[in-house]
Order: C-alpha cells, then sequence, then structure tokens
C-alpha cells in the first residue's frame, strides 16, 4: 500500500496533493491498457458528493478540501506518528462498485408498475392519429425504499395491483405488514439517482406521477414465441424455393466452416426459444392521463401481452420533468 | 410501391407515355418509392406527336431517354396523419429535370397532395388534387 | 498487489440523511391519507414472540370492477367527438338513417386545402372510435379510393347524395374496381 506511506507525515499535516499524484500512478500504471480512464480525482469528488448529475469537472481545489475535511488526522500532541490503515481514505478503484455507482445514470423519480390494457388510437388537437397502448395504475405503492448506506444504492419498491392475502406467502404478508399495505399483486424495485428521489412508504404513485407530454421508458417481459426457427427469430432468407431444395427451405443452411474450427463457432444464431425477454422502449410519449380511472396512455406499442406488468419510469434519455 | 423495372404511366406532356423504374432515389434498394419520391426512369414509349402539338421540340423525350421523375399516384394505398387512406387505380409519374422541375408544361389527371412538400408546381399544374 | 475491493458505505464519506429508520418513520404516510387504497384489515394469529403481522385490506380499485378500460375511454371519446351524435347515426347499423355500401355521399374536410370527396360506399369498417368509411370514385377519369376514420377531427361532415339504387348483396363492393385481367 503505497499510498498510505505518503500520508503518515509527521504533525498531522496532510499533502493530499500527494496522496493523488502517487495515487494516480500506481492507477495509470496498473490499467494503462485503458485508454478512456478519466482522471481519479473526478470519481473521488463525484462519489462523495453524490451528485452524479454534475459533469464530472470538479475544480481540483474542491477535491481537495473535501478529502482533507474527512481523511481523520490526529492531533499534533497525541503522540500518534501513524495512522492506521484502516482509518484512511483509499482511492476509488476504477472497478469497484462504488465508482460504477457514479458512472451510472439513473432518472431522479422513482417510477411505477402499470398492467398494460390494450391499444387504441386518439386524435391530437392537430386532428393527428396516434396509436396509443393504455396503461393501468393500479393502487400502486411504495413498500420498501433502499438506500446507500444499507443496500449500497438507492431504490423505491413499489408493489401494485391487489392480491388475495389467502394467496401470499406469509413472509410476503410480513413485508406488506410492515410498509402498511394490502398485499400487492406485483412488488418490482426502481432505482433512483438519489435520496431526493426516494418516497415516504405506504405512499401511493398515482397516475399523477406522469405528466401529459412527458417521456418515459417502458419495459415489460416480451410475449413468448415458444421454439422458434432462425426465419422468425433471427430473420434469416431460408433456402429457395425451389432448384432442387428439398424439405430445407426453411432451414439455416451452413453453420460454420470445415476442419477448420472443427466446430461451431459460440454464439451461432440458430433456433431456438424465441419471446419471453426484457424488452424496453425507450422515449414513450405520454399522450394523455385519465386520473379518475387511473388510466395513462402512451403513444406507440408496450412490450408484453394483455394485462400484462410493465414498468414505466421517466425517460432516462429527455430532460427531466420539473 | 415502385421498384427496380415498375412501369408507370407519365401524366404530363414531356412526350413520354410509359416509363421503367430503373432506380428509388434516396432509399435502400429494398425500399418500396411512393408518393413524392424521386425516381430514375427510362422512357419506354413516347406519345404520338399530334397530342404533344404545343409542347416545343427540345423538351420532347425520346424513346429510351434516361430521366428522373416524381411518383404522384400509386396503386399502393399510402395513409396520411389523420388516418385516412388513399388509393389510385395506377402508377403514374411527373418526368422532372436534375433541379425538381417539370420538363411538360402541362400535367393531366389527378395528382396526390403529398406532392405540396417538395413539388409544389406540380400541385399548381394539376387540375385535380386528391 | 491488491487494493481490497471497498465495503459501502465508506468510512470517511458522510453521507446525508445516514438514519435510515428515523427516515423510514418520519415517511410513513398516515393513516387518512392511505384510506382511500386500503381499509383496516384484521391480524394473523402469531406466537407472542413474534412481530404481528396485520393483513390489510386493498381498497376499490379506479376502474369499475369487470370493465374494460379501452371500451370506457372509447365511450368517453366518443362523446367528446361526436357530441351530437350525428356520426354515430350515420354509422350505426341499428339506426334508421345508417348509410350503406353503395350509397354515395361527400365527405367534408375541416382542412382549407382538402376539401371534399364525393363517392359511393364500398364498404364500412365498424371498429368502434376507429370506425371508418370506403369510398370510391372516378376523378378525371381515374379510379381513386378513399377511406375516412369517421370520428377524425379533420371530418367536418358527411353529405349524403343518393341511396344506392338497389340494396346490394354484399356489405363489400370490391367488385366495383376495374377487372386487372380483362383490362389486359
Amino acid at each position: 500500500m503505497v499510498v498510505s506511506r505518503v500520508i503518515s507525515t509527521q504533525g498531522g499535516t496532510l499533502l493530499s496533493s500527494a496522496l493523488f499524484i502517487s495515487s494516480r500512478r500506481i492507477f495509470s500504471t496498473s490499467t494503462s491498457s485503458r485508454r478512456d480512464l478519466p482522471p481519479l480525482s473526478e470519481f473521488v469528488s463525484s462519489f462523495t458528493t453524490h451528485h452524479i448529475e454534475k459533469p464530472v469537472t470538479t475544480m481540483p481545489t474542491e477535491v481537495h478540501t473535501n478529502i482533507t475535511t474527512t481523511i481523520p488526522i490526529a492531533p499534533a500532541d497525541s503522540g500518534h506518528r501513524r495512522l492506521k490503515q484502516s482509518e484512511l481514505p483509499l482511492p476509488v478503484l476504477f472497478d469497484s462498485q462504488q465508482a460504477a455507482l457514479s458512472r451510472k445514470q439513473l432518472p431522479k423519480r422513482t417510477g411505477t408498475i402499470a398492467f398494460k390494457r390494450g391499444m387504441m388510437s386518439v386524435f391530437d388537437e392537430n386532428g393527428i392519429r396516434i396509436p396509443v397502448t393504455i396503461l393501468q395504475i393500479d393502487r400502486a405503492q411504495v413498500t420498501y425504499i433502499k438506500t446507500i448506506d444499507e443496500h449500497g444504492y438507492f431504490a423505491v419498491q413499489v408493489g401494485a395491483g391487489a392480491r388475495h392475502a389467502k394467496n401470499v406467502t406469509k413472509p410476503m404478508l410480513g413485508h406488506f405488514s410492515k410498509a402498511g399495505v394490502a398485499p400487492k399483486k406485483i412488488v418490482a424495485e426502481f432505482r433512483v439517482r438519489d435520496e431526493s428521489g426516494l418516497l415516504p412508504i405506504s405512499h401511493e404513485i398515482a397516475v399523477q406521477h406522469f405528466k401529459e407530454g412527458q417521456f418515459v421508458d417502458i419495459w415489460a417481459r416480451s410475449k413468448g414465441k415458444g421454439f422458434s426457427g432462425v426465419m422468425k427469430r433471427h430473420g434469416f432468407s431460408g433456402l429457395p424455393a425451389s432448384h432442387g431444395v428439398s424439405v430445407s427451405h426453411r432451414s439455416a443452411g451452413s453453420t460454420g466452416q470445415s476442419q477448420d474450427p472443427g466446430r461451431v463457432l459460440k454464439g451461432k444464431k440458430m433456433a431456438g426459444r424465441m419471446g419471453g425477454d426484457n424488452v424496453t422502449v425507450q422515449n414513450s410519449k405520454v399522450v394523455k392521463i385519465y386520473p379518475e380511472f387511473g388510466l395513462v396512455l402512451v403513444k406507440g406499442p408496450v412490450p408484453g401481452p394483455k394485462y400484462a406488468a410493465v414498468s414505466i419510469q421517466d425517460a432516462l434519455k429527455k430532460p427531466d420533468v420539473e | 410501391m415502385i421498384y427496380l423495372k415498375s412501369v408507370l404511366n407519365v401524366i404530363d406532356n414531356s412526350g413520354a407515355a410509359l416509363v421503367e423504374c430503373v432506380n428509388v432515389l434516396g432509399k435502400g434498394n429494398k425500399t418500396a418509392g411512393r408518393v413524392g419520391d424521386r425516381i430514375v426512369v427510362v422512357v419506354q414509349s413516347i406519345r404520338s406527336a399530334k397530342l404533344l402539338a404545343q409542347t416545343s421540340v427540345q423538351n420532347r423525350v425520346q424513346r429510351g431517354d434516361v430521366r428522373h421523375a416524381v411518383i404522384v399516384r400509386t396503386k399502393k394505398e399510402f395513409q396520411r396523419q389523420d388516418g385516412t387512406v388513399v388509393r389510385f387505380d395506377d402508377n403514374a409519374c411527373v418526368l422532372i429535370n436534375k433541379q425538381g422541375e417539370p420538363i411538360g408544361t402541362r400535367i393531366m389527371g389527378v395528382v396526390a397532395r403529398e406532392l405540396q412538400q417538395g413539388y409544389a408546381k406540380i400541385v399548381a399544374l394539376a387540375p385535380k388534387v386528391v | 498487489m491488491g487494493l481490497p475491493l471497498l465495503r459501502l458505505p465508506v468510512r470517511g464519506f458522510p453521507v446525508a440523511g445516514t438514519c435510515v429508520s428515523a427516515l423510514r418513520s418520519a415517511m410513513r404516510m398516515t393513516l387518512e391519507d392511505s384510506r382511500r387504497v386500503q381499509n383496516a384489515g384484521y391480524q394473523l394469529k402469531r406466537k407472542p414472540t413474534k412481530l404481528p403481522i396485520k393483513i390489510l385490506q386493498p381498497g376499490p380499485s379506479l376502474l369499475p370492477k369487470g370493465s374494460e378500460p379501452k371500451q370506457l375511454l372509447e365511450q368517453k371519446l366518443t362523446q367528446e367527438l361526436d357530441p351530437t351524435g350525428w356520426r354515430r347515426q350515420l354509422f350505426q347499423r341499428s339506426s334508421p338513417l345508417a348509410l350503406r355500401p353503395g350509397d354515395v355521399v361527400r365527405v367534408v374536410f375541416n382542412s382549407e386545402t382538402n376539401q371534399t370527396f364525393v363517392g359511393t360506399i364500398m364498404a364500412i369498417r365498424r371498429r368502434g372510435l376507429d370506425t371508418s368509411v370506403r369510398l370510391r370514385s372516378e376523378v378525371a377519369q381515374l379510379g381513386v379510393e378513399m377511406s375516412v376514420k369517421v370520428y377524425s377531427t379533420s371530418v367536418k361532415n358527411f353529405e349524403f347524395i343518393s341511396r344506392a339504387v338497389k340494396k346490394t348483396r354484399r356489405a363489400k363492393l370490391y367488385y366495383l374496381r376495374p377487372d386487372e385481367k380483362k383490362g389486359k
């Protein structure tokens, strides 16, 4: 631990810049192959303040002030010459969970669970016909919150729908009882950027959580298609209809070379189970909300069958709703 | 749905009667041309000279000429933003020059309203617009 | 050398609002707030040493029981888009004024450029709010077909011109199209 040796200066004065210079050198040597590695100071500053929305261009001076205040410094007359290694702040590794968290892009506000209830079309004020999917937000409530201290990230657990208590397991009944909510049909977790995105436990997330005109990301399990051939599953062209082709008109054709490599390469697209994957639709526009029925109309299609539970949250790649 | 080898009627007085599409411009080779799309055509047959009395000689096209054209009608139905669907009984085009102006001076027959964007002159010349 | 993977939370990097239990209790809903989504329930029998499990009854859903949201919204939107009911009168099968295939009508559009279209009704596609009518006419010796959404806000009016000469024996008059084989 080269870093810790550097900081153990006498009298409690700390050369934080020395810490960073030395620690950066360690990084640049150990991960020299990674060219896109940003300066280490940016990681630390972004993580300590939990302001990920801020671009990581914090001034170096700020980094220093942050670090000096958080490092436990032995008083000059305490008799301690050297701090224990466990008491020292360590630099954040590029590959650590912590650094990964600071890089992660997350929405500010929580999302909620909705139920897909079919499609229809509506006309907007300009007379343009818009295809919409009807989503029902049914008695969605916050059942639990996750914080960085306890769980390592911020998230809101939302339950929606209603299930008869006799059809719910006892552990889940205890969970709902603790939250003070009625047993829910389905529970899902929505990660948020920081603690400002957390909501009170048992808070109801109604349709008004979303605004008309805003953009949302919607994800759900797509419809299962069963065991499908390559033409349906991967869009292969199949084999010709004639010219001596028999029986294998919808075949994949060749799956590779001959003796070299002598095997089918991994990841080769073949027939198999299709559908049933998690599919995300980004930037769907909220066309209309009906608070009296608990319904949201979003533009375009949504993965999954009718009555399926889908997750809906503010779009990541569109400006935040204020 | 106008592709390579599609034959279209020409509804102007440029002299051409039937043209064959050889390319749909601004699209991949698997995408069909629609109303308002620019295409490259080969003139396959020309109108008799009697009908074209008032067309000046230098504007007239010959059989085998390669020209640009814009699709004005399709048999394949197309949808408008308000949900209305329109379909014509034939595929037709108007020959244009490289600048996008019609070669002929008159247009016979109906054209689609979609041409208003980019080909306003054709819409203005057409006797009927749907 | 391998630096040890850091535990979370990291010592020396304090986070605002760290007292989770205090946060939780402050955030809990009051009983009045939650009454809409749930009512008082009952308690499960458990050993006295264990925490009691209180089961709450879910409140009613905002959607009326057994109702299809699509039908609900279509009813609502039909009222908005057709307040006087003339569109329904023309296109509901039960109505005495209902249009039939073979009738000739004029569609008047709202926009200034796209004024009218006169044609024979080839087909009526009844699909609630998506109901459409397919008209066919000959414009400058050329057949033109137009399918119009009945409840579209761009449609101002349907003007009835004439009934079919004879009641048609088919619902869809695709035979009005020219015979391609014969033409060639």
